[in-house]
């Protein structure tokens, strides 16, 4: 098993920050400017079954 | 008369759920209303995340790449272990959802200036519809669809969904009927039946299996697996053992020792498959792409994010020009 260099351990410190951070930012982002002009469907008809 | 309605059998996936008149199926996201059958959470993703491909996990395909990934709530799956049991085990009705068509699912990809989309999370084939018809649209647009699933699906959706489909990474819980039963109320023989018809269908794929303590980490149930995966699907298909972390109803589990992920590779590079990976445990060699002809690390990972790649844009090993199974370009 390869030993942790102080170096790696660092990026993964930051990949874990990064991880968290971006993805929130990310979220919030999504949650005020996502929009759609599309109406979407209430329920959208399956494929694949039937009626009995 | 709700006594009056008619019973609707969903055939999307092997469970064939019968609901009567406002029934839902084990999924809980599909509904009998008048006879006919709904999809309650199509356009409705409850997870909007851009991903690097290295999470899903997909090792072989577009290193480095960015995935934008979806969900919806539910699944058709019930596993004790569920890392994401907040939305899966959930019916939409209770999960915060946006109001996207695949059409602007589409539109935000490229505006993130991602090069795939990854239908993940919960289970892709529960919101099938859905998936089927953003995957169409971003196909035509150049973008790779990815599929993070159980595949406990029927064949006919699946050999539908497979032509719009780029890439794969099917779970498979363990080599093991009585374990799909108790652990994941579902059954072995469908998902194995689903990876071959992916294999026919030429979807690239990748393997994971999470090793949850005491539970389904026997060595035996492992050899038994990878020398399936051998001879049905080749040597060369990429293997990730991935570690599990206390969760949903196995809180009382330890997290996987990393000795049994370990004696796990070891297990699968013996039956002979030559890409076998660890997941969840950052800071491993068993991160890293090895060429099976010179033994060289060709692609070098920390965590989600590639350090160094030595594969070829036509999928060889850049030093001793082996070819490398995968999707470089």
């Amino acid at each position: 098993m390869e030993k942790i260099t102080r170096r790696y351990f660092y990026k993964i410190i930051l990949n874990i920050i990064g991880f968290f951070t971006i993805g929130s930012a990310f979220i919030k982002l999504n949650k005020k400017s996502i929009s759609s002009d599309t109406i979407v469907e209430k329920y959208k008809e399956a494929m694949y079954y039937k009626v009995i | 008369m709700i006594s009056s309605g008619k019973i609707v059998q969903c055939k999307l996936c092997p469970k064939e759920c019968k609901l009567p008149q406002g029934g839902r199926g084990d999924c809980r996201v599909r509904v009998n209303i008048g006879n006919k059958l709904y999809s309650l959470v199509y356009g409705k993703p409850c997870a909007v995340h851009v991903d690097p491909i290295e999470k899903k996990p997909m090792f072989h395909f577009l290193p480095g790449a960015r995935a934008f990934s979806i969900a919806t709530a539910g699944c058709n799956l019930h596993c004790k272990f569920c890392q994401n049991w907040e939305i899966s085990q959930t019916p939409p009705e209770e999960t915060s959802n946006y109001n996207l068509s695949p059409q602007d699912i589409v539109n935000e990809t490229l505006l993130s200036k991602c090069e795939t989309i990854a239908y993940t999370y919960s289970d892709p084939m529960i919101y099938f519809e859905y998936t089927y018809d953003t995957a169409v649209i971003a196909k035509t647009k150049g973008i790779r669809n990815i599929l993070v699933t159980a595949s406990y699906i029927n064949p006919e959706p699946l050999r539908k969904l497979c032509k719009v489909v780029h890439g794969a990474n099917v779970d498979i819980k363990a080599f093991d009927e009585k374990f799909y039963q108790n652990v994941c109320s579902a059954r072995l023989k469908p998902v194995l039946d689903a990876l071959l018809i992916y294999k026919e269908e030429g979807v690239f794929v990748e393997i994971t299996n999470l090793l949850v303590s005491t539970l389904n980490d026997d060595p035996k149930i492992i050899k038994k697996m990878c020398d399936w995966i051998v001879k049905e699907l080749g040597d060369d298909i990429p293997m990730h053992f991935s570690r599990f972390w206390p969760m949903y109803q196995l809180k009382n589990l330890p997290p996987t020792p990393v000795s049994t992920l370990m004696q796990a590779r070891d297990i699968a590079l013996n039956c002979g498959l030559r890409y076998v990976y660890v997941g969840n445990v950052p800071g491993l060699e068993a991160e890293n792409t090895y060429c099976p002809n010179c033994h060289n690390c060709i692609i070098k990972r920390i965590g989600f994010s590639v350090e160094n790649n030595l594969v070829t844009a036509n999928g060889k090993c850049s030093i001793c020009g082996y070819s490398i199974k995968g999707v470089w370009t």
